[in-house]
């Protein structure tokens, strides 16, 4: 016995090691019941992995859109410009003298002028510059580049007179010349004094020109341009060329109201102001408040127990039932089409989360000293206290009923888009938001026996310093004045990532809330 | 039967629940009889059993198939069993050591005497924090530095509650043992 007793380890190790015993089934049940849930978390967690996809993809289209529409947009205006531009072709006529002494007759400014330039060796069939008289401006010229038949174009020389009385030729050559082509030679001449003179060197379609076209030209380019590199560019790439040359266009309609005052101005005056204001605000700004309904979604942290693993997510959530939260902010939002709009700004969230009356245990912390853990959804805390004796690991105290802030500045990026109902304004939107974390705090009250020691920590082990969500709601909002209107916003906030990590559980806030807000037009 | 209980787990990892079962069968009565060497009785057991099996399951395929499958769950129980003695209640059991006299009896074998389910119940009427130290130094064969850090002690203090453990335990096994003879007699 003596000698059983001296090894006492071994007693209990031989008897014990190889030991089984037959748990009751009822534990199996309750594993079976388990790994169902487990199986629905699973899901739930690739579903979650999905949403956040479709949420990039979502923003990814949606920037897909605003990209064409800008780009229709654009189009539309350059369009509207052509509009304008033919119809400024038919009221606007100036006689232009030419310095060789021969006089011609083209129609309109320059866009009509590049026109003939370049109809004039178009083809062969017609009469080319019967075709740029009866066809200015710019769509036809665009439609001579994209003539698939490639007879056509140019041999155009064009000629320039600067201030300095320098002269530059420039020649554009294209292989295929129809057989007429090669006598069209328009030949564009601009003196300093600002003038461009346009002859049409002397050939079949010359005559033509000059016969039919008995119209002198005033030159609309004023003076900074130089039309000879222009039409160059303009030939070789047509398309990035055509709002100059409608900007040279209106300037042409200016010009032209000197040498012709009865000229009808109106259309040009009219797409001169819808290209000052193409908008009807260029940004607003909205202040607002919103109280939030929070819930946190709390996750195992999936560490192996260590010596710092905390309490477990059910006694958490049992322990934090109230969060209080609200947020204010400025957002400006940015139109980048008729119904679609970017939306940022800044927003400050305040986050109050009570914690149930619990008992704390003393654990070693990080420096290895002895101090009361506190365990809570945004990380953990080690609280030494302020009086009595230092605790042993084990010990336990009573922390009254505490309270955990979190403060956070966001910064939102988003996509609204409006329909518009009489004075009412329905937006729907859809965003995300980074959450940079600007303070955090844990109140309690450590009870032992009769005295109570309040305690301030305001630093969380655990605490991630920015975390994301995504944001949706749709606004509701009443035009007030041209100006102002103000708004309702329903909304849902839901993380896309945990607020915290390395803590005993990872917290992922989610929150619902109403805002009213105020939104000023500039 | 290594192959067969390779295939076993990758079912399982599959999420087979038929498969689960199996394990669960063949593993459940070794892993119920370590869990009842940690816990205070069958109720703590069984709890520390349930959640033990269910984080096997979920993280299976964590598992690399390099070492012993049974030594791998046997570890996720202890540490289901360490998680739980740290989240509950465990003061630091005032034994006077004064107190316990060891008497030594005849040479006869004490084991002989004492059945498995006596010495196991002594082991679950240890104050907590014994017999946590006393499971891992004698059952898993850990260093007081490695216990120390499991457990969030101090190395002195896992020494301290270890030689405790064997005092208590030695006297219960001595009563014991008096009062089985007795019976005999």
């Amino acid at each position: 016995m003596g000698e059983n007793l001296h090894d006492i380890d071994k007693l209990f190790r031989d008897s014990l090691e190889e030991h089984e015993e037959v748990p009751s089934e009822k534990i199996w049940d309750a594993l079976d019941n388990n790994l169902d849930k487990s199986n629905v978390i699973q899901i739930k967690r690739k579903y979650n992995n999905l949403k956040r996809l479709a949420v990039a993809l979502l923003l990814l289209l949606l920037g897909t859109i605003i990209y064409e529409i800008q780009s229709k947009k654009t189009g539309k205006e350059i369009v509207a410009n052509k509009n304008t531009a033919e119809k400024k072709g038919s009221n606007n006529s100036a006689n232009k003298e030419d310095e060789t002494g021969t006089s011609s007759t083209v129609t309109n400014s320059n866009a009509a002028n590049s026109n003939s330039i370049n109809n004039a060796g178009k083809d062969s069939s017609n009469n080319p510059v019967q075709q740029a008289a009866q066809d200015p401006g710019i769509n036809t010229t665009i439609n001579s580049e994209k003539n698939p038949s490639g007879e056509k174009q140019n041999n155009a020389t064009v000629i320039k007179n600067n201030s300095d009385h320098k002269r530059k030729t420039a020649a554009i050559t294209e292989d295929k010349l129809a057989d007429n082509n090669e006598v069209n030679k328009p030949q564009v001449k601009r003196s300093s004094g600002h003038r461009t003179n346009i002859t049409v060197k002397k050939g079949k379609a010359e005559e033509d020109l000059v016969d039919e076209n008995n119209a002198a030209v005033q030159n609309a380019t004023s003076n900074a341009t130089d039309p000879v590199n222009e039409l160059i560019r303009f030939q070789s790439n047509p398309a990035e060329r055509i709002n100059s040359w409608l900007q040279k266009d209106n300037d042409a309609t200016i010009n032209s109201k000197r040498v012709s005052p009865d000229a009808d101005l109106s259309g040009s005056t009219a797409k001169n102001k819808s290209l000052k204001n193409p908008k009807p605000f260029h940004f607003n700004v909205t202040a607002f408040y919103s109280p939030q309904f929070s819930f946190n979604r709390l996750e195992d942290d999936h560490h192996d127990p260590g010596p710092q693993q905390g309490n477990g997510r059910e006694e958490i959530k049992k322990d934090e039932p109230h969060e209080r939260s609200s947020s204010v902010g400025v957002l400006v939002e940015i139109p980048v089409g008729k119904k679609l709009s970017l939306q940022s700004g800044v927003t400050y969230l305040n986050k109050t989360i009570s914690i149930e009356p619990k008992k704390i245990y003393a654990k070693l912390d990080n420096d290895g000293k002895v101090k009361y853990r506190f365990d809570c959804s945004s990380g953990y805390t080690y609280i030494a206290p302020k009086s009595g004796t230092t605790p042993a690991v084990g010990d336990s105290v009573n922390a009254a009923a505490s309270s955990n802030t979190l403060q956070y500045v966001g910064v939102p990026l988003g996509v609204n888009y409006t329909f518009a109902v009489g004075k009412f304004n329905i937006i729907p939107g859809i965003g995300t938001t980074a959450n940079i974390l600007v303070k955090q705090k844990i109140e309690t009250e450590l009870i032992q026996g009769s005295s109570k020691e309040k305690q301030t920590i305001n630093n969380i082990e655990g605490m991630k310093p920015v975390y994301f969500n995504v944001y949706t709601g749709v606004s509701l909002e009443y035009n007030v004045s041209k100006r102002i209107a103000v708004n309702v916003t329903p909304s849902g906030n839901f993380a896309l990532s945990s607020i915290n990590k390395n803590a005993a559980v990872k917290s992922y806030p989610n929150s619902f809330g109403i805002g009213a807000g105020i939104k000023i037009k500039f | 039967m290594q192959e067969q209980l390779n295939q076993l787990i990758q079912y399982c990892i599959k999420g087979e629940r038929h498969s689960q079962s199996k394990l669960y069968a063949l593993l459940s009565p070794r892993m119920f009889a370590i869990c009842l060497r940690y816990s205070k009785n069958r109720e703590e057991a069984e709890e520390t059993l349930q959640e033990g099996f269910m984080k096997v399951f979920e993280n299976l395929q964590q598992f690399k198939f390099a070492g012993s499958f049974e030594g791998w769950v046997r570890k996720i129980m202890v540490n289901c069993a360490l998680q739980k003695f740290r989240s509950k209640s465990h003061l630091r059991a005032v034994v006077n050591i004064d107190d316990v006299k060891i008497e030594y009896g005849d040479t006869e074998n004490i084991s002989s005497q004492l059945g498995t389910k006596e010495l196991l119940q002594m082991v679950q009427l240890l104050p907590a924090a014994y017999r946590m130290v006393f499971n891992l130094y004698v059952f898993e064969g850990m260093k007081h530095r490695e216990i120390a850090e499991a457990l969030g002690i101090s190395e002195g203090t896992s020494k301290s509650n270890l030689s405790d453990a064997r005092a208590i335990l030695k006297k219960a096994v001595v009563n014991s043992a008096q009062i089985a003879k007795q019976n005999t007699n």
